[in-house]
């Protein structure tokens, strides 16, 4: 955490702003004495730009959202589950207003609906062995045109470098700012500093109240078998 | 073995044409004549091949071809009941489009038909006969990731209806006219009704059958298509799998009449991609890739060239084996059954917004 919280304070310095932020955890930060979440995926490039197609009119129409996520073993699906329904309200910059679940031990699908009826579904496994980086994809499809953070026509996400010598290597550098990061690490980063520059504070949680009811619902729905409103 | 005597009626069905190369090539078979619907398909059938006759009626040619054994039903879902009843009433052995019927009393109707006139009735479910798919089912009997606990597939194709149009008429794909919700003008009959497979796949690698299904309709893509052509399933089988199942015409095309190069407005045309989470990983596979890609004639759009499309060889190989050696086909009428109440009770559940229990 002392790397990150370094960089965050390179960050707001560079930038001039003048806010104590600290990095609690990877999820949180503490500005003004008040623990405010990060929601650090938010700031991952590909969901900033696939936000900006959704929402800037590069697609028109959309109908669906499609979420797949494997994740490591023993991890929390209820807390993939959160991350990938602000990634839906976040991306298509809409609510989600209805939930229907169905739960088998480590796994979890959902079709969450959200406002002009479009449909997300969102599909997450807490099945790869310890250390193995989570494999997603994320698609929306609309009238015209698909956007997705998987190339066609492939099952995985591809790296920046490949090394091939004794021990095979690969890397994905995002970020010149804060080369030497992970992706995941640069997120947090810009996300606390994102937070700290903005000053919105209240609207984060609430951001994570509503994200803290929808997964109430989703655990409702697999205890009912039924679609929950919200 | 004396090749198979076989024939093809109507030649509307979007799998036609798939079965031309087989039915030349195979020597197991004598391809002996077709009957087309309607003088546009007729074109396009003597437009693509060479040395079989062609007649325009249905019984106009098993008149003239007593020696037929049996008969590929490549015609609209309407049809199949009518076309099975006039083979029945020959001895013909029939290999039946993938959806039969959605009519339950229909689909009673056939499976008593058959059994009947002790026929072999094949349905016409490809994806069995493709490696990946047997590679698979391999791994699964190997129990490289134990239990499954989930099964996500997608089958999302383009859509077919602009050089189909029996597909976008709900009373032909569906048999008849139900709006898909209260307040919806849609009609059932779309996208669902094109894509059986991964409905049918769940149940072969799970060994199980399905338990309770849940299902929205998402906006259409096409907005002047009268059907669902996005719709998005997840449920429960009875040994606990989940499932997550997307069977949607989500990949856009040109409006052509006749499929060929160009067809493609997103570049891949069609996608079955199957994720296994198991007790010990996960498996995940895509059924038709790798491919090799280009951006060349006819519209300089970068575009997937498919590189295996051979389910056919393996399907009529065993159509053959079947008939010849009295068997029951692995998709038979009986097991498809099942399969079929799956798909309607996707409909039943975005009807009524509830999940529905089998």
């Amino acid at each position: 955490m002392n790397k990150l919280q370094e960089k965050l304070n390179f960050l707001l310095d560079k930038y001039s702003v003048d806010v104590k932020a600290e990095l609690k955890d990877c999820k949180t930060v503490i500005i003004d004495n008040k623990e405010i979440p990060v929601l650090s995926h938010r700031l991952e490039r590909r969901f900033v730009e696939l936000k900006n197609i959704v929402q800037g009119g590069t697609l028109v129409g959309v109908s669906v959202m499609r979420v797949a996520r494997i994740i490591e073993r023993d991890t929390d699906i209820y807390e993939a589950l959160y991350r990938e329904l602000d990634l839906c309200q976040y991306v298509l910059g809409r609510k989600i207003i209805g939930i229907t679940v169905m739960q088998n031990d480590n796994t979890l699908n959902a079709i969450a609906t959200a406002e002009d009826a479009i449909v997300c579904t969102i599909e997450i496994s807490a099945t790869l062995e310890k250390g193995e980086i989570p494999k997603d994809k994320h698609e929306i499809i609309s009238q015209r045109g698909i956007a997705c953070d998987v190339v066609v026509d492939a099952q995985l996400k591809q790296d920046s470098i490949y090394v091939f010598g004794k021990e095979n290597k690969k890397f994905t550098d995002v970020d010149f700012e804060l080369y030497g990061l992970s992706i995941e690490e640069i997120a947090v980063v810009r996300a606390a500093f994102a937070i700290a520059q903005a000053g919105n504070l209240d609207e984060m949680l609430a951001i994570e109240s509503n994200l803290k009811t929808l997964v109430e619902k989703a655990k409702m729905s697999v205890k009912t078998g039924e679609r929950q409103v919200i | 073995m004396k090749p198979l005597k076989i024939a093809m009626m109507s030649m509307t069905h979007g799998h036609t044409r798939k079965y031309y190369q087989t039915l030349k090539d195979n020597p197991k078979l004598d391809w002996v004549a077709v009957s087309t619907a309607n003088d546009e398909v007729k074109e396009i059938f003597l437009n693509s091949v060479d040395g079989i006759p062609c007649y325009n009626s249905e019984l106009e040619m098993l008149d003239a071809h007593p020696e037929i054994e049996a008969v590929v039903l490549a015609s609209e879902n309407s049809e199949h009941l009518r076309q099975m009843k006039l083979c029945a009433e020959r001895g013909i052995h029939i290999l039946s489009m993938k959806i039969p019927t959605f009519d339950m009393d229909e689909y009673e109707e056939m499976i008593d038909i058959v059994d009947k006139n002790d026929l072999v009735c094949q349905v016409e479910l490809e994806m069995h006969y493709n490696p990946v798919i047997v590679r698979m089912k391999e791994l699964l009997a190997n129990n490289e990731i134990g239990k499954i606990k989930s099964f996500n597939a997608t089958n999302i194709t383009l859509s077919p209806v602009w050089a189909f149009p029996w597909q976008g008429v709900p009373e032909k794909s569906y048999g008849k006219r139900v709006h898909v919700k209260e307040g919806d003008p849609r009609f059932r009959g779309g996208a669902l009704c094109d894509h059986p497979h991964i409905f049918d796949m769940i149940r072969h690698m799970t060994g199980s059958d399905f338990d309770c299904i849940y299902a929205e309709v998402a906006p259409n893509i096409r907005p002047d298509i009268i059907e669902e052509d996005m719709l998005s399933v997840i449920g429960r089988m009875k040994d606990g799998t989940i499932f997550s199942l997307d069977p949607s015409w989500s990949k856009m095309e040109e409006r052509l009449k006749v499929p060929g190069p160009g067809w493609e407005v997103f570049p891949k045309r069609m996608e079955v991609n199957i994720t296994l989470n198991g007790e010990k990983g996960t498996v995940m596979a895509d059924c038709f890739g790798p491919n090799v890609y280009h951006n060349g004639c006819p519209n300089d759009r970068y575009t997937v060239q498919y590189t295996y499309f051979d389910e056919w060889i393996g399907l009529i190989d065993e159509f053959v084996d079947n008939i010849r050696n009295k068997k029951q086909p692995l998709i038979n009428l009986k097991w498809h059954k099942r399969t079929i109440e799956a798909m309607n009770a996707v409909y039943e559940s975005i009807a009524t917004g509830k999940v529905v229990k089998l």
